[in-house]
């Protein structure tokens, strides 16, 4: 499966382009933001806060659309049926695309982050030990919930693909990315604090404005980490049985 | 190891028929799709499966495929357990059919390589070679998918279902989209490398020319169960009809009821 992702990347321009794409454009934007609010506010660490808030996003956003996106090209070619009835394992067709994902995903942080340091002179080895947890546990919740889509899409067919887009922009809000948690109204707080990421979030914002690791944070989003794979797992199994019983991978679109 | 560099099957398994289906049942919400179906294929036969629309032809072969989970009933393809071990069952099987597609932005070099891996062949090239020589498509080895025709893309397919060399063979409509000419030299293709190899088909049709040129056995279904299993001169005479057609007629009014 991963042999596959490569060859379609090799003859797809677009493909290798998104890698980059709409990540530019937000660093761009956020860029310009964190530079003007830099220039009128005291907030402890400015630009750095918001542009390494902008690029460790980004690992999340993409990973869970990474994994969305491998099913959903081969559902819109109409040659997910030629897989499904090879002796390929649903497993199987999942760690492909955890396996690609992953390099994608640092191929295309690298190259944003070389595009920050560049432009805006943040580099995003400034939140130091924290880099490598806060790297997995975004990671680890980006294909959590490309799980969710998968096995969404899967039951529900290309209505849902919509998910794939818009999963983790639902989530952002209350995911802490730009402000720490207690600003946000007390009723999101606890959603808030499930989400693994607003604890990488509070970690790197903490480390960059005074020099602190706040490893318990980590930890702690490590630990949902787990939940949110197993669960997204569990759930991908119910939804590949469920098809197979209900006889919807004969269906158009598949 | 056998001469393609595979795993030899244990002796059982090597006794075992192609295809068993063992009064297999599929109920979707409320409504029986096939009912208490039971056959045989043995290795090495043509079996062709004739039908009206909706009469359960391809959610049968879904279900051998593990595509689509029986309600009740076993389903084993050599030997091996369909539901229990579908990646097992199907490793020595292939499969095509008018209504999938080529990957669009696959060359079609790289899926025939693609399928080499999923099915485990030992030397990948050297079945790509072999396969494109039979079908005649090295031309296209290196093109898209989005590249080729619809016909041109379902020789493909076939291909990819024939790359692994398989034992067992499944194709649900395989030659809908081709043109007169194309369809007579893949049939011709289909019945001699089932000759040639001892390859188990179980192919669907609405054409019965095709049929009755290829299969050595007909299943007739309707209403998900098999209501003729015979040869297809076997199936004339028990009709009285001149020729398959007349006897799909026959067969399906009979089913709808009309005089």
């Amino acid at each position: 499966m991963v042999l596959q992702q490569a060859y379609v990347m090799k003859h797809s321009p677009l493909r290798i382009m998104e890698m980059l794409y709409w990540p530019l454009i937000e660093v761009v934007l956020w860029g310009f933001i964190a530079s003007y609010l830099d220039d009128r506010t005291n907030l402890p660490g400015g630009v750095a806060i918001l542009l390494g808030a902008v690029v460790l996003w980004d690992v999340c956003f993409r990973t869970q659309q990474e994994l969305a996106m491998s099913q959903l090209m081969d559902m819109w070619d109409r040659s997910i049926l030629n897989l499904y009835a090879s002796p390929m394992r649903q497993s199987e067709y999942v760690v492909g695309a955890i396996v690609f994902s992953f390099v994608r995903v640092v191929l295309g942080t690298t190259l944003l982050a070389v595009f920050v340091a560049a432009s805006f002179g943040f580099s995003i080895l400034d939140v130091g030990a924290t880099l490598v947890p806060s790297f997995l546990i975004l990671l680890g919740f980006g294909w959590g919930l490309g799980l969710l889509i998968r096995a969404t899409v899967l039951r529900f067919g290309s209505n849902a693909e919509v998910l794939a887009w818009s999963l983790a922009l639902l989530i952002q809000p209350a995911a802490a990315v730009f402000y720490p948690v207690d600003s946000l109204p007390g009723w999101l707080q606890p959603i808030s604090h499930a989400i693994p990421v607003s604890h990488v979030f509070e970690a790197a914002r903490e480390f960059l404005a005074h020099g602190r690791v706040l490893w318990g944070e980590l930890a702690t989003g490590a630990a949902l980490d787990v939940v949110y794979l197993v669960a997204g797992a569990l759930v991908l199994g119910i939804a590949y049985k469920s098809v197979r019983v209900r006889g919807l991978l004969s269906r158009p679109g598949y | 190891m056998d001469n393609l560099g595979r795993m030899a099957l244990p002796p059982a398994d090597a006794a075992a028929p192609a295809i068993v289906a063992d009064d297999v049942v599929k109920d979707f919400q409320g409504r029986r799709v096939i009912d208490h179906l039971s056959f045989t294929v043995p290795r090495g036969q043509v079996c062709a499966m004739l039908g009206p629309n909706g009469a359960g032809k391809t959610t049968t072969i879904h279900m051998l495929l593990g595509l689509t989970l029986p309600t009740s009933g076993s389903i084993s393809i050599l030997g091996t357990d369909v539901v229990a071990d579908r990646s097992a069952a199907l490793t020595r099987t292939g499969f095509t059919a008018s209504y999938v597609s080529l990957p669009w932005r696959l060359k079609v070099r790289e899926l025939l390589k693609i399928y080499c891996e999923l099915y485990e062949v030992p030397d990948p090239d050297t079945a790509i070679s072999e396969v494109a020589a039979l079908l005649d498509i090295e031309q296209f080895l290196d093109r898209l998918g989005q590249g080729l025709s619809t016909g041109q893309q379902t020789i493909v397919l076939l291909a990819k279902a024939l790359v692994n060399r398989p034992e067992v063979l499944f194709l649900d409509e395989p030659t809908a989209s081709l043109d007169p000419e194309r369809a007579v030299v893949v049939r011709e293709l289909l019945r001699r490398i089932a000759d040639e190899r001892a390859m188990t088909i179980l192919i669907t049709s609405h054409n019965m020319v095709e049929v009755e040129k290829v299969a050595d056995r007909i299943l007739f279904v309707a209403g998900g169960r098999i209501v003729a299993d015979a040869t297809a001169e076997g199936l004339r005479n028990q009709f009285g009809a001149e020729d398959l057609e007349e006897v799909y007629l026959k067969v399906a009014a009979g089913e709808l009821g009309i005089q």
